[in-house]
């Protein structure tokens, strides 16, 4: 590592500016706050108002607050006369969906905790999650999944029963619990506190098995006040939502709380490829999402427009969008900028707002990086998009952008009753009632990420003069997709090297839509294959594209695959057509491999892979 | 590789050191015949010391890395060895090296591993003690690494003495020592201290 190279890509703490950034007051929550209280005072003073809404035929069907409530109740009493007792984790592996939520809050009914499982993870994901954190029982989606489930029934000792929503696992408890009445549960309910564990959310480490994330009432409720006071007087009293990623994501979960409390219709989407279809069904007015979401609604805008020979006037439409929001950020818009913009927004800019339903007025980004010409973009056709920075351990929301206090490429300022600090090395601390207390049965890994009272966020970043935090690097080695999953590369890496003819591998995947990985291939190895194949004297460069080579190294990256959920997974790879040198630079003279050089050098094989 | 404008030293002469726990350990200099004997201590290496010394680490040492490694003049690339002279047959533990920076050549990329079995022993500071000498002899004013931030204590270590640690590849801190201006000033410095320190052993 030269000196001068390092200065190039690295920038320097010493320029900037600020090293603290306080949030305002944050009022504190009662001791007895609990995640379902704004669920029970919704359905008490507002019976009959939806709570929810779900795909019926060609329209969407409300489900009452005091409907959802009351199948809450019952459900709990199922899981109380199933044996859960309070303080027990229960484990819920299905897509997003009415049943999720509802066994989410019957658990938290019981008194017990809910431990989300994506319903991609894979088998041996599931068995770590289920064993680690003690689940009693598991509810699983279909039939798919308890088969898999039950294939690893030994090595999960503690789970002494697997339920199928599908095959009416609501209604089946409902009935075992037909004895327990509803005082037993409002008991039960009356005795939360506010920081007992709610949840406990799986998240992979750099290394190693994933962490479980202990989040209590008192995080997640804390955290929807303060997302709450930043958008301030912004949103209206009859806004509605829209339920479309992964509830085992805690922003998605965050979300749901948020439009609880504020008394919001959301409707569940049936899938992300709907999206086109749902939005303008269930009209939300405000959404928490993704970079992916909001990439895909540009993307498919823009395929439409090229397709029907259009593609030069949506690219000058947003150039103009773009141009039109920096100037704005900036203070001054030129007036010729506005003209255009005018004019785009009949022809261009409405279809886009369209697609999300054209009632679209507040959303929210979370999860990963969301380009800054991207937010430029949306504000620009007058959709603003509030990006926010957070992780699983901090509920999830430590800064935000919000209306009137909003810097597009900045993550925004803390929320209420938050700290951040930047550290000399330039990491990013957090302090605040949103930051959990450690991991589940992980002493030395909570012990790993507090710091004096300091969370280490493992990211690094700068504070401007105006307390916005800026997102700038990563000390952990993780990767973060624009669907908002975090990969460990170094876990699936090995296994990849663990194939004969693989010299390196390097799994790439940050801000980009799936998981992909760089191969190159082991000289020797390779001679000796070739030389099996009667196909001696093939040149190493020769053979990156050839499809036995291909099918060779095909068989490994499913070997490694099959350690991590669908979202995780390698989804296309390249074999490069040399090995990583120290003269590129993409080693240094001690053969560190170095993933941000090879990014660069390798970046035509990189695009080829997401332009596919 | 590159034709070396410095032709090789002879191979400097071994020196002897006693460990805190009283074995002795002699440090010498990597020779080319010592190609087997790296691919076979590499063979030994937990995958935790492989990852943070190599961050990508190889499953086995390929004859391009080889010579790589092996292509040491003593000057600008330079390889210490440490054996176990009192056991038997004499086992290779731990090696420590750099390469002096073409963009710098007042720098030098610095490594350091030993053998899992072997970390705590004070071995990884007797060869990092006698390669900043080396170092320093060579016109080497800094060493530099990258070290994954996963390596806390000896980032810890290194930061207690005034290293410069800073965010650089994703996962990879970039850090840099100053080494004392005078060979003499080394004993009793807060670098030596950080050596001493450092002798959890845990690659660089």
């Amino acid at each position: 590592m030269s000196a001068t190279s390092s200065a190039q890509h690295t920038p320097d703490p010493g320029l900037a500016s600020e090293t603290l950034a306080v949030g305002p007051a944050l009022p504190t929550l009662d001791a007895n706050a609990h995640v379902l209280a704004p669920l029970l005072s919704f359905a008490k003073e507002a019976p009959e108002r939806p709570v929810f809404a779900v795909r019926d035929g060609a329209g969407y069907r409300d489900i009452s607050s005091a409907e959802f409530a009351r199948s809450v109740h019952r459900v709990a009493a199922g899981l109380i006369a199933a044996g859960v007792e309070p303080g027990d984790r229960v484990a819920l592996m299905a897509s997003t969906r009415l049943e999720w939520l509802l066994f989410d809050f019957a658990i938290l009914a019981a008194g017990s905790v809910t431990v989300p499982i994506y319903d991609t993870s894979s088998t041996e994901q599931v068995q770590w999650i289920v064993s680690d954190s003690g689940a009693v029982l598991l509810v699983v989606e279909n039939q798919t999944m308890r088969a898999a489930a039950e294939s690893i029934r030994a090595d999960m000792p503690g789970c002494r029963e697997i339920l199928v929503i599908d095959d009416d696992a609501a209604g089946g408890l409902e009935r075992r619990g037909a004895e327990i009445d509803d005082e037993t549960v409002g008991r039960i309910v009356a005795g939360l506190r506010a920081d007992d564990p709610a949840t406990v959310i799986y998240t992979s480490g750099t290394t190693g098995r994933p962490k479980g994330c202990v989040l209590s009432h008192r995080n997640l409720r804390t955290n929807v006040s303060q997302s709450g006071l930043a958008v301030g007087p912004a949103l209206q009293p009859e806004e509605s939502g829209m339920l479309f990623l992964p509830l085992a994501h805690v922003l998605t979960k965050g979300y749901v709380l948020f439009a609880l409390e504020r008394r919001m219709r959301c409707a569940f989407g049936t899938d992300v490829a709907h999206l086109a279809e749902e939005f303008p069904l269930a009209q939300p007015t405000v959404i928490a999402a993704v970079p992916r979401i909001f990439e895909k609604v540009y993307e498919g805008a823009r395929q439409k427009a090229v397709a029907a020979g259009k593609g030069k006037i949506f690219d000058k439409a947003a150039e103009v969008a773009i141009t039109w929001s920096q100037q704005r950020s900036a203070g001054k818009v030129a007036p010729v900028v506005g003209a255009k913009r005018w004019l785009f927004d009949k022809l261009v800019y409405g279809k886009i707002r369209a697609a999300f339903g054209g009632q679209l007025r507040f959303a929210f980004s979370g999860g990963g990086p969301l380009g800054e010409r991207l937010t430029h973009f949306f504000a620009g056709i007058g959709l603003d998009v509030y990006e926010g920075y957070g992780l699983t351990e901090t509920s999830p929301t430590l800064t935000i952008n919000a209306p009137g206090a909003w810097k597009p490429g900045t993550v925004g300022r803390p929320v209420a009753g938050t700290s951040i600090r930047i550290a000399d090395d330039g990491e990013i601390l957090a302090k605040g009632p949103q930051v959990f207390s450690g991991y589940w049965h992980n002493d030395t890994a909570t012990a790993d990420v507090f710091d004096d009272g300091w969370f280490r966020t493992g990211d690094v970043g700068a504070l401007d003069a105006d307390g916005y935090l800026r997102i700038t690097g990563r000390k952990k080695e993780l990767i973060v997709t624009s669907a908002g999953k975090n990969v460990a590369p170094a876990p699936l890496e090995d296994r990849l090297r663990a194939g004969a003819l693989v010299s390196q591998a390097v799994v790439i995947g940050e801000g980009r839509p799936f998981v992909s990985a760089l191969i190159t291939l082991d000289e020797l190895a390779v001679e000796r294959w070739c030389a099996e194949r009667e196909r001696a004297g093939t040149p190493i460069s020769a053979l990156a594209d050839d499809p036995e080579i291909r099918a060779e190294i095909q068989q490994v990256v499913d070997a490694a695959n099959a350690s991590v959920s669908r979202a995780e997974s390698i989804r296309e790879f390249v074999v490069l057509p040399s090995d990583f040198t120290i003269e590129s630079d993409e080693l240094t003279p001690t053969l560190k491999v170095r993933r941000g050089i090879v990014e660069k050098s390798r970046a035509s094989d990189i695009d080829a892979i997401y332009t596919r | 590789m590159a034709v070396d404008p410095h032709p090789p030293r002879a191979a400097p002469e071994p020196r002897h050191f006693q460990l805190p726990d009283g074995a002795t350990v002699s440090v010498r200099p990597l020779v080319p015949g010592d190609r087997d004997e790296l691919v076979a201590r590499y063979g030994e290496l937990s995958s935790r010391s492989r990852r943070l010394r190599f961050v990508s680490a190889p499953v086995h040492l390929s004859d391009r890395l080889l010579d790589h490694l092996l292509d040491v003049d003593y000057v600008d690339r330079h390889a210490l060895v440490a054996t176990l002279v009192d056991e038997p047959g004499a086992p290779s533990v731990g090696i420590a090296r750099y390469f002096r920076s073409a963009a710098d050549p007042t720098h030098a990329d610095a490594a350091v591993t030993v053998l899992d079995a072997h970390q705590g022993r004070g071995i990884g500071t007797v060869l990092l003690t006698s390669l900043v000498e080396t170092a320093m002899e060579n016109g080497i004013e800094a060493f530099t690494a990258d070290i994954l931030w996963d390596n806390a204590e000896l980032l810890d270590a290194l930061r207690s003495v005034g290293a410069r640690v800073m965010p650089g590849e994703p996962g990879l801190a970039t850090v840099r020592v100053d080494l004392p201006p005078v060979p003499d000033g080394l004993r009793g410095s807060p670098l030596h201290e950080v050596m001493r320190m450092a002798s959890a052993d845990t690659p660089a």
